[in-house]
């Protein structure tokens, strides 16, 4: 046999390649959609599923937790800031108050005023 | 996407639609790939319920490998057939433990080199004298003159240098010729020349 025969020969078995049966086709792409769908349902569940709890759905509405706790921080200084009023902040609005010709205690709103015109008039 | 329109579409482009998601870039990887890997597989093992086998396991790993595939590093065929050839190696060293590369080439005109072959035509012939070659042998002329590869290809494949790929061709073919050449008149070669 010589190099040209040889060469015949596979072209004649290249032509009849054994073939995958049918069944091994399925199997094999049945397996490749699980596979598929088994690196998808992670995903999925990540963005199907609500995240639990009131803060955890407050802070999907606003846009994630550090929004969040931004906010509460803000919420704090505030009510700090009304309670105890710090010097600095004292000496700043007296400075505003003097520059506008105000000269009453504008910190300072009486509420139930102990004179009374309209009591005294019987 | 419709299987038809992923006809073009590259085996690369197809993995990264299989690993979005894609139903019909699973089907057509499968239809494309299988084919391929399970005729490389039968040839090299002589055996389709093994072949079986190797290809279900190569294809899962593809299916696995899909979504951390990283694009230009090397073709998902030759990967391919990377897997499936390790996957036959291990399967012929469990049954045959023996280094088969060790096996001595028969020598030109050896009298009864086919002896108690029973099948006629020159594909089983064929198929018959692959299958004494030793191990490496086989599945470089497989992977060049049967599958069609390059021998740059194969030298991936086969994870070794362009001229072992070339020498291993060379030896197997020259085997080929020695085994088959007994049987020439009885394979209809005597007529044709």
């Amino acid at each position: 046999m010589d190099e040209a025969e040889l060469e015949g020969l596979f072209a004649e078995a290249r032509a009849t390649t054994p073939l995958p049966s049918g069944s091994l086709i399925q199997r094999i792409e049945a397996v490749g959609l699980a596979e598929q769908a088994a690196h998808a349902e992670p995903a999925v569940r990540r963005s199907a599923t609500p995240p639990r709890g009131a803060l955890s759905r407050l802070s999907g509405w606003l846009g994630g937790l550090g929004v969040t706790a931004g906010l509460a921080t803000a919420t704090l200084a505030g009510v700090w800031l009304g309670a105890v009023q710090p010097a600095g902040l004292s000496s700043v609005t007296d400075s505003v108050s003097r520059a506008l010709g105000v000269t009453a205690n504008l910190d300072r709103v009486d509420l139930i005023p102990s004179f009374d015109p309209f009591a005294s008039e019987g | 996407m419709a299987l038809d329109a992923l006809s073009e579409v590259s085996d690369e482009a197809l993995l990264v639609l299989y690993a979005n998601g894609d139903q019909a870039a699973a089907r057509a990887l499968t239809l494309r790939l299988t084919p391929r890997a399970f005729g490389f597989a039968a040839r090299v093992l002589s055996d389709r319920a093994e072949a079986e086998d190797v290809v279900q396991e190569a294809m899962l790993r593809l299916w696995r490998v899909a979504p951390e595939w990283r694009q230009g590093e090397a073709k998902i065929s030759t990967w391919l057939y990377r897997v499936v050839l390790n996957l036959c190696t291990d399967r012929i060293r469990k049954k045959r433990p023996e280094a088969l590369d060790e096996v001595p080439e028969p020598e030109d005109g050896q009298p009864g080199a086919l002896a108690g072959l029973i099948e006629q035509d020159r594909i089983q012939a064929l198929e018959a004298a692959l299958e004494r070659l030793p191990e490496r042998q086989r599945q470089a002329v497989v992977l060049r003159h049967l599958e069609g590869l390059g021998n740059p290809e194969i030298a991936e494949v086969m994870d070794i240098g362009v001229e072992a790929v070339e020498s291993l061709i060379a030896r197997g073919k020259r085997s080929l010729t020695a085994l088959l050449s007994p049987r020439r008149a009885e394979l209809g070669y005597e007529n044709e020349v």
